[in-house]
């Protein structure tokens, strides 16, 4: 029970770490920023040649993944969709880095472990992090259904609809990516660190695999131990058909916390 | 009543090729605060991490008033003053210390967080992020941290290294002051501010427990220090009113003699002759001799140093 309340207090203290503090309030500008931009000049200009152009071009280029974004109802949240599968997790590498890095380095994460166990503050952290970035997924979504809703207010319902399947399998890409910077984060000293690591171990990770692959056919299927395994193929999914796929996501942040909480536990702070 | 606090088996820790802590056995009693000394590397430090539950032991067991360490039975009854931790830069103090108390299921944190910075006297530095405090005032801060939910065992790793003699008597006061309600192990290479307030003293040497001892041992009886005044010193090399060979000369004096350039350090028999000290006062007294300070029986760091030499 103690650990339960310990996770929601650490978790909470997260929050206000993001949406209280200067260097918080720092990050989330620059997100809102970023995103004015992609929804004023992508989202709302690609929705537009969507709408207006795109069947031809669709047909000329013959692409699978343009084909996909030509089916969408709501053109804004097609292309809303392809850039947010592909900048969330980016962002998720620098806005989760530091869950318990910098703590360690410093010293504070032996303060904190004086008064709540490993798990409470492993869990907490991660569940805080994953919280604050499901907060700023919920603000762009809302911004973009207000795109939408400003070009035609017909398209709210299915608008409304289509936000929230979004919505849900952002959240499980964002989860899986998240627990692996929990992990990555109890190796490293600092968030800089952490997102270097990050990025060093996915490309290290996915060219191995693509080369095993080459000569171990059987050794491709390793791709799905990396989060982001199942973004190209999210790319054709303009339903709740996405779920489908839901099961990647939910394994690899079961192992990863797993193995992150196991970590935690065992290693020196 | 089992009124043990700790109790260490076989404890053994390697870092790497090298062993920090070998084979120690320790059982340690609640009460007095208890002083944890020696040099640098003995140690203690890797001890205390280990009794925190910070880092986990190559061997042997640690437990902390029963439960193993670093469990979540354990630290609801300790809490740590550690060497190198600092608080997050990030949260004002008071935030802070309220966090903790909320972890700790206080009732009423933000009042908790005010009782404890009220205990270290920085009430009204409640506001301040941590990088606006001086170091002694940091570490203050980090012992009213070790303060919150009134633990029963407070472990305190170096507290008054590296800070000023204000802050030191502040932190000092405060052991002195909280003794009755928590047990402190104190480690530091400060002898005279453990013997200030520890009674029970933990030596360690190279990673092996030396002894568990008294400070107020019945060996320790039998010895004198005064600590002249500077000007004394000139008046003996002029006048010669000090007269080492005299006190050597008086009824159960073993051996007397200057240690520096001001310190007197004399041994006698105080089993046989009891009041052979007021006789050596007198005869300061008769002889207009002046010191600062005066102390019976030997300092810990004597007592350390002959047990060193012993050895």
């Amino acid at each position: 029970m103690d650990i339960l309340k310990n996770i929601i207090i650490i978790a909470t203290l997260e929050l206000r770490r993001a949406f209280t503090t200067r260097r918080g309030l720092a990050v989330i500008f620059a997100f809102a920023l970023i995103w004015a931009l992609l929804l004023r000049y992508g989202v709302f200009g690609a929705a537009e040649w969507l709408r207006t152009g795109g069947n031809a071009i669709g047909a000329m280029i013959n692409s699978r993944t343009v084909t996909s974004l030509l089916n969408w109802e709501v053109p804004e949240f097609a292309v809303f969709w392809i850039i947010s599968l592909y900048l969330f997790p980016m962002l998720c590498l620098t806005l989760a880095a530091d869950q318990t890095s910098s703590d360690r380095a410093r010293g504070t994460l032996r303060l904190v472990s004086l008064h709540a166990t490993r798990g409470s503050i492993f869990f907490g952290r991660y569940i805080g992090l994953l919280v604050v970035q499901y907060l700023l997924l919920l603000l762009v979504i809302a911004a973009t259904v207000i795109v939408v809703v400003i070009r035609d207010q017909s398209m709210l319902p299915v608008a409304m609809e289509t936000a929230v399947m979004v919505f849900v399998n952002l959240c499980l890409l964002i989860a899986a990516y998240t627990a692996a910077m929990a992990v990555i984060s109890l190796f490293t000293k600092s968030a800089r660190q952490a997102t270097t690591w990050a990025i060093i171990l996915w490309l290290a990770i996915g060219i191995l695999i693509f080369w095993l692959g080459r000569y171990f056919p059987q050794a491709d299927s390793l791709k799905w131990i990396l989060p982001g395994a199942h973004i190209k193929h999210l790319l054709h999914h303009t339903s709740w058909q996405s779920l489908q796929l839901a099961i990647v996501p939910l394994l690899q942040t079961a192992a990863l916390l797993t193995s992150g909480y196991i970590v935690m536990k065992v290693r020196d702070l | 009543m089992n009124n043990t606090l700790i109790e260490c088996k076989g404890l053994s820790k390697n870092y790497g090729k090298t062993r920090a802590l070998s084979n120690v056995d320790l059982t340690l009693q609640a009460g007095a605060p208890i002083a944890l000394i020696g040099p640098n590397g003995a140690g203690k430090t890797t001890l205390l991490s280990l009794l925190c539950g910070f880092i986990r032991a190559t061997e042997g067991s640690v437990e902390v008033m029963g439960h193993k360490a670093g469990s979540n039975h354990a630290i609801r009854r300790l809490s740590a003053l550690p060497q190198d931790a600092s608080l997050d830069p990030h949260f004002t103090i008071a935030k802070q210390l309220q966090h903790y108390a909320q972890l700790r299921s206080v009732d009423n944190p933000a009042h908790e967080a005010q009782r404890v910075l009220e205990l270290v006297q920085l009430t009204e530095k409640s506001t301040d992020k941590p990088e606006q405090l001086s170091h002694g005032m940091r570490k203050r801060v980090l012992l009213a941290q070790a303060l919150i939910g009134d633990p029963d065992l407070i472990l305190l790793d170096e507290p008054t290294a590296g800070i000023d003699p204000p802050n030191v008597k502040i932190i000092r006061e405060l052991i002195s002051a909280y003794a009755d309600k928590a047990t402190f192990i104190v480690s530091s290479h400060n002898l005279d501010e453990l013997e200030k307030v520890c009674t029970t003293v933990v030596h360690l040497a190279d990673g092996e427990l030396r002894s568990v001892s008294a400070i107020d041992d019945v060996n320790n009886e039998g010895v004198l220090s005064i600590a002249l005044r500077a000007e004394q010193r000139g008046a003996e090399e002029k006048t010669n009113v000090l007269n080492i060979e005299t006190i050597e000369s008086m009824h159960g004096v073993k051996s007397a003699r200057l240690r520096g350039a001001t310190d007197l350090v004399i041994e006698y028999d105080s089993e046989n002759y009891p009041d052979t000290d007021i006789e050596i006062l007198t005869y300061f007294a008769n002889n207009n001799i002046r010191y600062r300070r005066i102390s019976k029986g030997r300092s810990l760091e004597e007592q350390l140093f002959s047990d060193d030499e012993a050895g």
